[in-house]
């Protein structure tokens, strides 16, 4: 099949996928003098569709910069089939990745979540510990762009962060006041938004528009921050270039990727190393897609964990409503502050392990006025008025991340029915909500209401949980020593195939309770790094 | 169906969703329909459909706070999308903007010069001393 397919020119390495990690893994193996082809199904964001600066920028924002593939239904786009899941998998497929819509909150994980096994007994350790990543947070937050303030009592001591934090504002010194009160651990927010000129960066205007098309570019995406320099460093991007297949040869070595190009003509890149970087859903997608008579159930997939494991982290909403005017209504979209006051296990709560809480400005009149987070039925007739007086700039909301826990009948697959644009099978999702994430979403549904009232809400709103949550889409291709546990070492090799690595969120063991877009760029560095030491010597071509 | 009729229609949806209250415009008042709903259903064609729907439900005898209440509990999605148009061209109008406050989408750049807000409180967090969990033992440091 691959002599019929038209071969483009020879990579060194082949990446799939121009997101966060795809991006940092060609920026880290271009320095080194690889040659880098990367394959990304979708194109370049059309900023031009950005309307964080017009008046109508809350009514069409979910419109351009619709977070569910299924509903955006955009050229790039596969289907997920997601009737099996109780959260919906929301991604960005183009260049910069999902990150041209996350809301950029940037945490790195906790010392602990790397040994969760060890010390709570549940998931598994990771092969490698905080300390080993630190100085791969540090590169990656300079590159990338983040704010915040070093200090954190909650974390080791570390470098600083290369901007100050995003203002708290009036709520967020208003919360922080009550946390200080209460004794519970609170941070200024670090988020990859500039707060000041900073490389290609523009400082936030404050507009609540970073996971819409973030009119101002002051967000950390690498679209922005890396691929113009890569390109112009030789790195080959082909865009709107999707994936169909890893090929390996008779000596089960990957040899390049098989793909559509945007005219969907089948092609082939050959490469001497395959790296795919295109998240929990469609990294697994690509590999079982890419079974061969060798491979039955998928490349990569000898440990029958291919797909399994998926983790989405469920979240939750808390509203806080005060008589002040707090300013909610524009702000860095983005946390004010965090707390981990409560991320570590304590078991007299009815759960294990715990969440991550970021502060949030509550939006413009569109977005308060809608039905999610306030209530199932939007507010309409003889209370609108009041009601929008009521929220408008005077509410405030804790997002909670919490960790879900790993578990194999949580999976991804192949759609049997479905297919995308170029006929190939579609993704399924098979998810169901633990009782150990419901009961930890009840219990900091309960503490972060406590925090509002003690700021001085004088009304509190629980929002439902929702299926549109997916944003974190990890564990589907997991990473460790034993390659009857893992599919990919502690570098990010596939245990079958020797120069076939994954260096995104699927390979995560456990999901901590963080947003995951930190810890996801430092592991696919310091992996690069590796790998550029490790093939130094060697010949690729 | 005549343009009187459909006018008629929609801002009888209009003033049922947002009626006037506390000196605030009413929907119709604020131009819907009129510029601001035209200005919405450029922002957001998908929608128009479901107005559509609206409009000829309401010529065919249902008077709008029956259809908008009927919507709000059997056709959630069809009244969400309703009272999205409705609601961003009511948002659309500047002086509403402009009693409620509201100017979101004008810039406010942070810059240098911006004084950190937080340096007072944060004192009270870190005089806590460290309290990551420390992996060798469990306990936190």
């Amino acid at each position: 099949m691959v002599k019929k397919l038209k071969a483009t020119n020879y990579a060194d390495v082949c990446i799939v996928g121009a997101g966060p990690s795809g991006a940092v893994t060609a920026k880290r193996l271009r320095e080194a003098g690889f040659s880098v082809t990367v394959l990304e199904q979708g194109d370049w964001p059309d900023y031009s569709k950005s309307r964080g600066d017009h008046d109508d920028f809350e009514l069409r924002q979910d419109l351009d910069w619709q977070w569910n593939p299924n509903i955006r239904e955009a050229r790039a786009d596969y289907p997920v089939d997601d009737s099996e899941s109780d959260i919906s998998a929301l991604m960005w497929n183009g260049v910069g990745g999902s990150a041209v819509v996350y809301a950029a909150q940037w945490m790195r994980n906790a010392p602990s979540d790397f040994r969760v096994k060890t010390l709570d007994g549940v998931g598994d350790d990771w092969p490698m510990t905080y300390e080993d990543l630190v100085p791969y947070y540090e590169q990656v937050e300079t590159d990338i762009g983040v704010s915040g303030l070093d200090g954190d009592p909650a974390y080791p001591e570390a470098k600083g962060y290369p901007m100050p934090p995003v203002p708290l504002g009036v709520g967020g010194r208003m919360v922080a006041e009550a946390m200080n009160r209460l004794g519970w651990h609170w941070w200024p927010g670090t988020n990859a938004i500039a707060t000041r000129s900073y490389r290609h960066l523009n400082p936030s205007a404050q507009r609540g528009d970073c996971m819409w098309g973030f009119a101002d570019q002051s967000k950390g995406t690498v679209d922005v921050t890396h691929w113009p320099d890569l390109i112009k460093a030789g790195v080959t991007l082909r865009t709107r270039s999707r994936a169909s297949r890893v090929t390996v040869d008779r000596h089960d070595r990957a040899n390049g990727v098989e793909y559509f190009d945007q005219n969907g003509v089948a092609r082939f890149q050959p490469a001497g190393i395959v790296i795919v970087c295109a998240n929990g859903v469609g990294t697994p997608r690509l590999l079982m897609l890419s079974e061969s008579p060798s491979h039955t159930s998928g490349l990569a997939n000898s440990s029958g964990l291919l797909g399994k494991r998926l983790m989405m982290h469920p979240a939750s909403s808390v509203i806080g409503l005060f008589d002040e005017d707090l300013g909610t209504e524009r702000g860095s979209w983005g946390q004010n502050l965090y707390s981990l006051q409560f991320y570590e296990t304590d078991l007299t709560r009815g759960f294990v392990r715990g969440a991550k809480w970021g502060l949030q400005p509550s939006g413009g009149p569109q977005r308060t006025t809608g039905s999610y987070p306030w209530s199932s039925v939007p507010i309409w007739g003889e209370g609108f008025q009041a009601q929008l007086q009521r929220r408008l700039g005077r509410s405030i909301l804790w997002v909670s991340c919490g960790e879900d826990l790993p578990d194999e009948n949580n999976y991804v697959t192949l759609d049997p029915t479905t297919t995308d644009s170029n006929d190939l099978p579609a993704a399924k999702l098979v998810y169901r909500t633990s009782e150990n994430s419901t009961r930890m979403l009840d219990w900091h549904n309960e503490r972060m209401a406590e925090a509002l009232r003690e700021a001085g809400a004088t009304e509190i709103i629980v929002a439902p949980q929702i299926r549109q949550s997916g944003w974190h889409l990890l564990g589907t291709a997991v990473m460790g020593t034993n390659p009857e546990t893992s599919v990919v070492n502690e570098w990010g090799e596939t245990h079958d195939v020797h120069n076939l690595y994954i260096f995104d969120g699927s390979v995560w063991p456990t999901s901590s309770g963080m947003n995951p877009t930190a810890t996801i760029t430092a592991l696919a560095l310091r992996w690069a790094d590796h790998l550029v030491r490790e093939r130094k010597e060697v010949s690729l071509a | 169906m005549i343009d009187e009729q459909r006018l008629s229609a929609i801002a009888a949806v209009a003033d049922t969703l947002i009626p006037p209250a506390d000196g605030f415009l009413s929907g119709a008042q604020a131009g819907i329909p009129g510029h601001c709903l035209n200005a919405a259903v450029e922002a957001r064609p998908d929608l128009v459909p479901t107005l559509d729907e609206a409009v000829a439900e309401i010529s065919a005898g249902t008077s709008a706070p029956d259809l908008v209440a009927r919507w709000s509990t059997e056709r959630p999605d069809s009244f969400d999308s309703l009272f999205l148009l409705v609601r961003g061209a009511y948002f659309l109008n500047h002086q509403v903007c402009q009693r409620l406050h509201y100017d979101g989408v004008t810039a406010h750049p942070l810059s240098q010069a911006t004084a950190p807000d937080y340096l007072d409180l944060v004192e009270t967090v870190v005089a806590s001393g460290p309290r990551y969990r420390n992996i060798n033992s469990g306990s936190k440091k």
